[in-house]
């Protein structure tokens, strides 16, 4: 056999799966070999470098072939590529949003605007890619483990009224996925953090931030709103659509939230400085930091004065 | 019409009916080159990289049993249908008629 057609099976060969290696490739040795035979026979004469290429062409590229052969042909399935999507999108767009902050934090107290702007843009885009291969991972699991959602195969409509869950319960109309999905992400985003498993690069500042003591009378309420909402936007995207009781309890949580970002706002000195590595004005940097804090929370509060609003409308109007 | 479409298409037309194919020619003995000459002469065409894993797959669900013989001087492996994949391919040509013949009445 011709040292291209060595080339071409020891190329597909380190694709294979180890266990049948050795099998298939013989196997497509073998096949070759008889094409390439009935070529030359039709020809009376020996391929050329060119006819045996066109005769591997015919078999496709080593890596596609030897794909084939694996038993796994997606990462993450078209059952659940839609929601992964959805989230992915979500979690990119809260983590621009807060690289944003920070670097606008970064650019504003930095001595050298360009630099800073180089370094934020560097490691934002690793961070970026770090939380988008976490994502892809949790639903690469989701969707290979034992949980594959098999509620979507088992469902049954007289289940519909079951329940707290009730969908007798008016009003109703439907909770677009993607505001589910965002909604969760964020959650998401905000329980890791919290609980300190998520650290934000704030080297681009010069100074390592840390909250600071005086967040620790909000760790347990804002915990347990953050389970609580998880759990209910888990509903939420299971059964896209609004029922009188899942409106009242959305609007007791986005009542606690926003008692939170009140009283979060109020407290001075959320944040703290907890090194300086590099900044030669680290006391501009934190009170930026925490003009950044106070307007995220008042924005926070804003928003969930109006999701209260709405839920309100909502549970009076019929 | 894009031809990308049209062999988008053409790929999800084929996907079921290749497997139907195989398993119905492999009534009777065959090693892979065989079975694509005898496909092709028959007017289904398809190519080393499809057919190939595919047959593995259909082994390893239990539709095919295969083994190493020499011919020729050289080791092959040739594929037959199995108990199981005899019962499998009767109730795929049965779906396979009735889809035919639904298709029929819509055309």
């Amino acid at each position: 056999m011709s040292t291209l057609v060595d080339h071409y099976l020891l190329q597909l060969r380190t694709f294979l799966p180890a266990k049948q290696r050795d099998d298939i490739a013989a196997e497509l040795r073998d096949s070759i070999r008889s094409a390439v035979e009935e070529r030359e026979r039709a020809l009376g004469r020996a391929l050329s470098d060119d006819e045996q290429n066109e005769v591997l062409r015919g078999f496709g590229h080593p890596l596609v072939v030897a794909g084939r052969y694996l038993p796994m042909q997606h990462l993450i399935g078209p059952d659940v590529f839609p929601l992964y999507w959805y989230a992915l999108q979500a979690v990119l767009i809260v983590i621009t949003v807060i690289g944003g902050l920070l670097a606008g934090i970064a650019l504003l107290t930095a001595p050298n605007a360009a630099q800073a702007a180089v370094r934020v843009a560097v490691d934002f885009w690793w961070f970026a890619l770090q939380a988008a291969a976490i994502v892809t991972l949790v639903f690469a699991v989701l969707d290979h483990g034992k949980a594959r959602f098999s509620f979507l195969e088992r469902f049954d409509a007289r289940k519909l009224d079951a329940g707290v869950l009730s969908v007798r319960a008016a009003p109703l109309s439907p909770i677009p996925r993607f505001d589910t999905t965002f909604e969760l992400a964020t959650t998401a985003i905000l329980l890791l953090w919290w609980v300190e498993w998520l650290v934000f690069p704030s080297q681009w500042l010069g100074v390592v931030l840390r909250l600071s003591s005086a967040v620790e009378a909000f760790f347990y309420p804002v915990l347990v709103l953050c389970i609580v909402d998880f759990a209910r936007l888990g509903v939420d995207l299971l059964r896209p659509y609004r029922t009188r009781p899942r409106v009242a309890l959305r609007l007791v949580l986005n009542l606690a939230w926003l008692a939170v970002f009140v009283l979060a706002y109020r407290t001075e000195g959320l944040i703290e400085i907890a090194e300086n590595v590099r900044s030669q004005n680290p006391e501009s940097v934190l009170r930026m930091a925490e003009i950044a804090m106070s307007t995220s929370l008042f924005v926070l509060a804003v928003v969930s004065a109006v999701l209260v609003a709405t839920d309100v409308v909502r549970l009076v109007r019929r | 019409m894009p031809s990308e479409l049209i062999d988008k298409l053409r790929l999800e037309l084929r996907r079921g009916t290749l497997t139907v194919a195989v398993l119905a020619q492999l009534k009777s003995e065959h090693y892979g080159y065989t079975l694509r000459k005898a496909l092709a002469e028959l007017g289904l065409e398809i190519d080393e990289g499809t057919l190939y894993p595919l047959l593995r797959r259909l082994e390893s669900q239990g539709l095919l049993t295969s083994q190493w013989r020499q011919e020729d001087n050289r080791e092959k492996r040739f594929y037959r249908l199995s108990a199981e994949g005899r019962v499998i391919l009767k109730q795929l040509l049965d779906e396979w008629r009735a889809l035919n013949a639904a298709l029929d009445n819509i055309v």
